[in-house]
């Protein structure tokens, strides 16, 4: 087993990835930009590097910085977590070069992957059925016309080094094709380096289905029960289950075999997600995801496996600790994503100050965060600062108990998008398992929304008191630059000072 | 009336109207409706179904059965002067960035004529891009932010005059 693995991430995910680690007895290192010198992830690891400026590119997308922060930390692995470099074939090629093992696939597996026509194609080839659509490039809007015309309308641009529903388009109708083209061309290239769009069949209320597979040495390997993620908005995943309410045990076993399968057709080893969409009784390929997802605690929450301990294994040449003979579902899991994002004005970004986190916390609850109370959420990176999981033993179980701990959760100063959750989970259809990748923009949820919370209610009652009370009329009668300390700690003070029950000794001055 | 109110440490942007129908007060651009009634010392708070005990006691405010520091600062009056967001001439208006951000693109040059929502920056945050549209039909007189410069929120992004 490794000794020292750098962790190439930052938040709750480094955090995550680094919990395993240490419980395996593999030393930490991890890396930091200029903007997080006192992030969180910081302090869970053994030993840190500052790797560049606040920008992604300057830093943790920056390949020689990072590789040569885990030479000169004799790192022995490499995880690179999810989204940033972690899916880049030249970052795994270049981690190999300097003899470190990349903690994921090869970069030939992760390059076939990562081109998505080339992933169909070789999908078609495993006798994997896709989605309807072009196998190539598009060379111009002429042949695009005439593939949309072929397939039928509504279609789908997508970019073929895209992710994250960036640089996609639906049109749906011809006169729309041509700005919808150009559009996605641009978006592609200044996101992705790259122009290249194909186009798929649009799919109506299609649910978003995904299969976790890991894939070891000699054939050996296993596909989970699946996920769903129909729960979006602008294609960016808010809520995540498993198993799906749409899935019987006769459909589940044929998801898992297609998914491992094509995977296994690409060469595939360590873990990594096939994603399907499922559109009138029928599922169809989408695209591989060749990493480790923001959504797996799921997975981990119904069987028990801890998924980063396998990816470990498998990148140490171990042997995976689950078959698809041993593997034990039990009850349901949920994740809710929460997002600096205030959906109250449109899921605007919202980076600044936390002033107080308190998650949930009890049987059945796992919050997996990269943010605690005092924490800067800083404008540059991801807008995800922590994920709350919650098992149940069915499906209405799950739902309670998140209802429950989504109440009570409780994140001041920034807005985030838990009031979105809240309103999500007693939605109708949400709660009978109707789901679909665009119910949050049909059923207009966020729209809906009147309040952040109990909290910013109370300020409003405040502020309201305040005006009617005639107080500030008169210009600031009472107002203060510096808050005075709470009562609570003014009564704490008074005890250490009379040496009471609770006393601390004073901090010494040297 | 707009004021920054801190409540416990965590500050508020605070913008209060009183209407025929009680008040309407945005906190932080969420807004909230409420009607207030006075009770000796004690004010109640509706907000929606729910009712709100509010008290003032120095520098500190019970709310419900809670209570917390305050401090209050930046009380800007309709009747005022409203420096902030009307300078130079009553006719120009002052576009501020929405939230924090990198300006990935600045599309208003000096003296151009734009539409209402036309986009004058695009302002990255968080791997979203988010168009700032002009609030009107005008000529751009400023523009205060280049490309690749990080800012604040509130800062000043475009100063528009009318026509």
């Amino acid at each position: 087993m490794f000794r020292r693995v750098l962790i190439a991430n930052r938040g709750e995910i480094a955090i995550r990835v680094a919990q395993t680690a240490r419980a395996m007895g593999i030393r930490c290192i991890g890396v930091y930009s200029e903007a997080d010198r006192a992030a969180l992830h910081r302090t869970v690891m053994d030993e840190s590097r500052e790797i560049g400026g606040p920008l992604p590119a300057q830093s943790y997308l920056n390949i020689d910085a990072i590789v040569r922060a885990a030479t000169e930390a004799r790192a022995d692995a490499i995880h690179p977590g999810y989204g940033f470099l972690s899916e880049n074939p030249e970052f795994a090629t270049r981690c190999a070069e300097a003899g470190i093992v990349f903690v994921g696939p090869s970069p030939e597996a992760m390059a076939v992957t990562g081109d998505k026509v080339a992933a169909r194609r070789a999908m078609k080839e495993a006798s994997v059925h896709v989605t309807a659509g072009v196998d190539r490039v598009l060379r111009g809007v002429e042949e695009a016309r005439a593939v949309a015309s072929e397939i039928g309308y509504p279609v789908l641009f997508k970019a073929t080094a895209g992710g994250g529903g960036i640089g996609m388009s639906r049109v749906d109708r011809p006169s729309d094709l041509s700005k919808a083209f150009e559009t996605s061309r641009s978006v592609a290239r200044t996101n992705f380096g790259n122009p290249d769009l194909f186009l798929e069949k649009y799919l109506r209320k299609a649910r978003h289905i995904e299969v976790q597979v890991l894939l070891g040495d000699h054939g050996t390997g296993l596909g989970f029960v699946e996920r769903e993620c129909s729960v979006q908005r602008r294609h960016q995943k808010l809520v995540e289950e498993t198993p799906s309410p749409a899935v019987g045990p006769s459909l589940r076993k044929r998801l898992i075999d297609v998914a491992v399968r094509g995977l296994r057709a690409v060469g595939y080893r360590n873990a990594g997600t096939v994603e399907f969409l499922f559109h009138e009784g029928r599922f169809t390929f989408n695209e591989v995801n060749a990493r480790l997802q923001v959504e797996h605690p799921i997975t981990e929450m119904v069987t028990g496996v801890d998924l980063v301990r396998q990816q470990f294994r498998i990148a140490a040449g171990e042997a995976i600790e689950v078959s698809s003979n041993d593997v034990r579902r039990r009850g349901h899991a949920i994740e809710c994503r929460l997002n600096a994002e205030d959906p109250l004005r449109q899921f605007l970004p919202s980076p600044g100050r936390i002033v107080a986190f308190r998650p949930p916390s009890g049987p059945g609850i796992r919050v997996d965060a990269g943010v605690a109370a005092g924490s800067l959420v800083p404008a540059f990176y991801d807008p995800l600062i922590a994920k709350l999981i919650v098992h149940g033993r069915t499906r209405a179980d799950a739902v309670r108990r998140m209802q429950s701990s989504a109440d009570a959760f409780e994140v001041r100063g920034i807005p985030t998008n838990l009031p979105f959750h809240r309103s999500l989970l007693s939605e109708r259809h949400f709660r009978r398992g109707e789901l679909w990748t665009t119910m949050v923009a049909d059923l207009r949820i966020a729209e809906r929304l009147r309040t952040r919370g109990p909290w910013e209610e109370r300020v409003a009652a405040l502020a309201a008191a305040l005006v009617e009370s005639g107080r500030l009329a008169s210009g600031p009668t009472y107002a203060l630059e510096k808050p005075q300390p709470s009562a609570w700690s003014l009564a704490g003070r008074k005890e250490r000072f009379a040496g009471g029950a609770h006393a601390v000794p004073a901090r010494r001055r040297w | 009336m707009r004021f920054r109110l801190v409540v416990d440490g965590e500050p508020h942007e605070i913008e209060a109207n009183r209407g025929a129908k009680g008040i309407r007060v945005r906190v932080d651009g969420a807004e909230y409706r409420g009607q207030v009634r006075r009770s000796g010392e004690m004010f109640l708070v509706r907000i929606g179904p729910k009712r709100h005990r509010v008290r003032f006691e120095a520098r500190e405010a019970w709310i419900d059965e809670a209570h917390y520091p305050i401090a209050i600062s930046g009380i800007q009056d309709e009747r005022g002067p409203r420096s902030e967001t009307a300078p130079s001439g009553g006719t120009s208006l002052q576009v501020r960035a929405p939230m924090p951000g990198r300006v990935v693109r600045v599309f208003a040059e000096a003296g151009m004529r734009v539409k209402r929502g036309q986009t004058l920056v695009v302002l990255e945050a968080m791997k979203m891009q988010n168009e700032i549209p002009a609030p009107r039909d005008g000529t751009v007189r400023e523009v205060a932010v280049v490309e690749g410069e990080s800012i604040t929120a509130d800062r000043l992004v475009v100063v528009l005059a009318a026509g």
